[in-house]
């Protein structure tokens, strides 16, 4: 039971930490055509914040790990917008080649900002020891506290973006507008602000995954680039303007890792790239196709 | 009509040349060094540009091919004593022609930005076999690569290897330009212009985006060569796909659908890297600031084709300043 159960639950607290930032690259590239290379900048950011901010007194409990949390969240995410407006407005019309390029600067200029802040050494995160711990028993066996804590946090999270995407009326705007953009806004949407919020929930999705991947993985300037390649995998292994679609693989590569981390080591790295490998050759849109989406061939 | 279109070669073969001869008569063995991994930086991105540019294929994994021979040519050295440059450079431009070869089939399944992550996903892929690969050094990687010889003459010493490293660079830079401007460049421009007209007008569009796949692919190699033999070791970190991104931002640094923009932009991030690390360790800063300020500024580069680059914009400057001189000023009443 051991074998199974702790493997499963880690491997879906991974893929459900792997769907949020998916999540922010599907509704980016869905309202604006641009595969956002620099996604992985807001998880890295939150990952720093949350480690600067931890281990102080203040930090120590539950209360004052979310109070860090929370402006772990809000900077990122306010730095995020600032940025939709400033760089990405510029990139809309573009071919999507470039822009995907120019992101990959922008990436770099957030590693290198980092860099010099806070240096090249990994930054230890202290979470409060209640969080990290605890174990739960469950059919006989242990289950970590945080992982446990990551599978509510994540579902919450995604529930919650479910909601605004299918119940509110910028939900419904950012549909019209990944649909087709100049009829929703003749038609009366507001675009800009939605581009604006749609951006900022994205950011806000990473900075989560960022502040739960922080304890269980080194912080170092390379956390946004090594995880924003497996969220890009996922997404198109999704099926490029699928939300649901990315939650799925998501979830999937999450638990197939898991298990081949433990079962079979050696395949563990390679797990998830043969798998974006095999979907696109036989299904070069993704798994759940979007009216919409899809690449074609791009002039850079 | 000829001096317009051999001013370009002119011009950036005489660079070339006195390039050379500066860096003979001036240059210590450290900056000599450091010149010659620029010589095959451009080299790098040369490559890469013509196929992201001229023929429209985005390739985040042409990083693939460079380590890969870089690693051939480590194996080849260090296990099986081969010590010929010229089999040495020949071995992995034939690696990367079968291996661009076997990845380009796909471009008839997949195009696009999708391609491209699928050509990195390989070399992650690559990456992590080789850091598992006791054979291939894991994650120590491999030294003691040597230096090579030339028809016998050693490639120890500093000036000679960038003499060698120049002249192969030079040849590659040519081959890519002659390509470029030939038929075969036509076609597989107008194939990435728009796909669906040349079809239409009968033009194979998968056989010149494959082929220039190939042939990136070839040169890409044989710039990994190259690294291999100038700095004597290989590590799997060649194979991530951050490694791929100095030739990329070069090329559209400097206009990734030319072959001086290129050039002009591994020169540019090259001098930035030497000039910084003297200084401080904030080079992945400046590279992405000054990269990404020119691409908002002018999308086609600084020296690239079209109306958004940095040549048109000094094109226009300069008539605008010609034509105020030429006209008395006028004042309306």
């Amino acid at each position: 039971m051991q074998h199974v159960v702790l493997p499963l639950v880690v491997g879906i607290a991974e893929g459900l930490v792997l769907a949020l930032i998916a999540l922010g690259l599907v509704l980016t590239y869905g309202m604006m055509r641009i595969v956002n290379m620099a996604h992985g900048a807001f998880l890295m950011l939150s990952a720093y914040l949350i480690a600067v901010l931890l281990g102080h007194a203040w930090s120590e409990s539950v209360l004052g790990y979310v109070l860090a949390a929370v402006i772990a969240i809000v900077i990122p995410t306010a730095i995020g917008m600032g940025l939709e407006r400033t760089v990405y407005r510029r990139l809309y019309g573009r071919a999507h080649g470039s822009a995907f390029l120019a992101m990959f600067a922008l990436m770099m200029v957030f590693q290198g900002a980092a860099q010099q802040i806070w240096g090249v050494s990994p930054l230890p995160v202290k979470v409060p020891s209640s969080l990290m711990t605890g174990y739960v028993r469950f059919l006989g066996v242990q289950l970590p506290d945080y992982y446990l804590m990551i599978i509510a946090i994540g579902v919450v999270a995604i529930a919650i973006t479910a909601a605004v995407v299918y119940r509110t009326k910028i939900g419904l705007w950012t549909r019209a507008i990944a649909a087709d953009r100049e009829m929703s806004a003749v038609l009366g949407a507001n675009v800009q602000l939605t581009f604006g919020l749609m951006f900022g929930l994205g950011s806000a999705l990473a900075a989560l995954a960022g502040i739960l991947l922080a304890p269980i993985n080194q912080v170092t300037i390379s956390l946004g680039t090594d995880f924003i390649l497996e969220a890009f995998a996922v997404v198109l292994i999704g099926g490029l303007g699928s939300m649901t679609g990315a939650v799925i693989a998501a979830l999937v590569i999450g638990i197939v890792q898991s298990f081949l981390t433990i079962d079979y080591p050696p395949l563990s790295g390679y797990g998830i790239y043969l798998v974006m490998v095999i979907v696109l050759v036989f299904r070069p849109s993704g798994l759940f196709k979007t009216a919409n989406a899809g690449l074609g061939a791009e002039s850079v | 009509m000829a001096g317009k279109l051999l001013r370009e070669p002119v011009v950036l073969s005489v660079l070339a040349v006195a390039f050379l001869a500066w860096s003979l008569r001036f240059a210590g063995s450290a900056l000599l060094f450091q010149l010659t991994e620029m010589l095959i930086a451009i080299l790098f991105a040369v490559a890469v540009s013509y196929v992201m540019g001229v023929s429209g294929t985005p390739a985040f994994g042409n990083q693939l091919f460079y380590a890969g021979a870089a690693y051939l040519v480590a194996i080849m050295t260090t296990r099986f004593n081969v010590d010929n440059v010229l089999e040495l450079c020949g071995a992995s431009i034939v690696l990367g022609v079968v291996m661009g070869g076997v990845i380009s089939l796909l471009l008839k399944k997949i195009t696009g930005v999708a391609f491209g992550m699928v050509t990195l996903a390989i070399s992650q892929m690559a990456y992590v076999y080789v850091g598992i690969s006791n054979y291939l050094g894991s994650d120590n990687g491999l030294s003691g690569i040597s230096p090579g010889t030339f028809f016998g003459v050693s490639l120890l010493d500093p000036d000679r290897m960038l003499i060698f490293v120049w002249a192969v660079v030079v040849l590659g830079v040519i081959v890519i330009a002659l390509i470029t401007r030939s038929r075969l460049g036509l076609l597989t421009r107008a194939s990435r212009d728009s796909a669906s007209r040349a079809s239409a007008i009968g033009i194979p569009t998968f056989r010149y985006h494959a082929t220039a796949f190939i042939i990136g692919a070839a040169i890409c190699g044989l710039a990994g060569s190259l690294t291999a033999i100038t700095v004597g070791t290989v590590d799997q970190d060649m194979f991530y796909w951050t490694a791929g991104a100095a030739p990329i931002l070069a090329g559209l640094l400097g206009g990734i659908r030319t072959i001086k923009g290129p050039i002009a932009g591994s020169i540019i991030l090259s001098i930035i890297i030497i000039w910084v690390s003297t200084l401080t360790t904030s080079w992945l800063l400046l590279e992405g600031a000054i990269t990404l300020g020119v691409f908002l500024i002018w999308p086609q580069g600084l020296l690239g084709e079209g109306s958004g680059s940095g040549l048109a914009a000094a094109r226009s400057l300069t008539r605008r300043i010609a034509r105020s001189r030429r006209q008395p000023k006028v004042t309306s009443s």
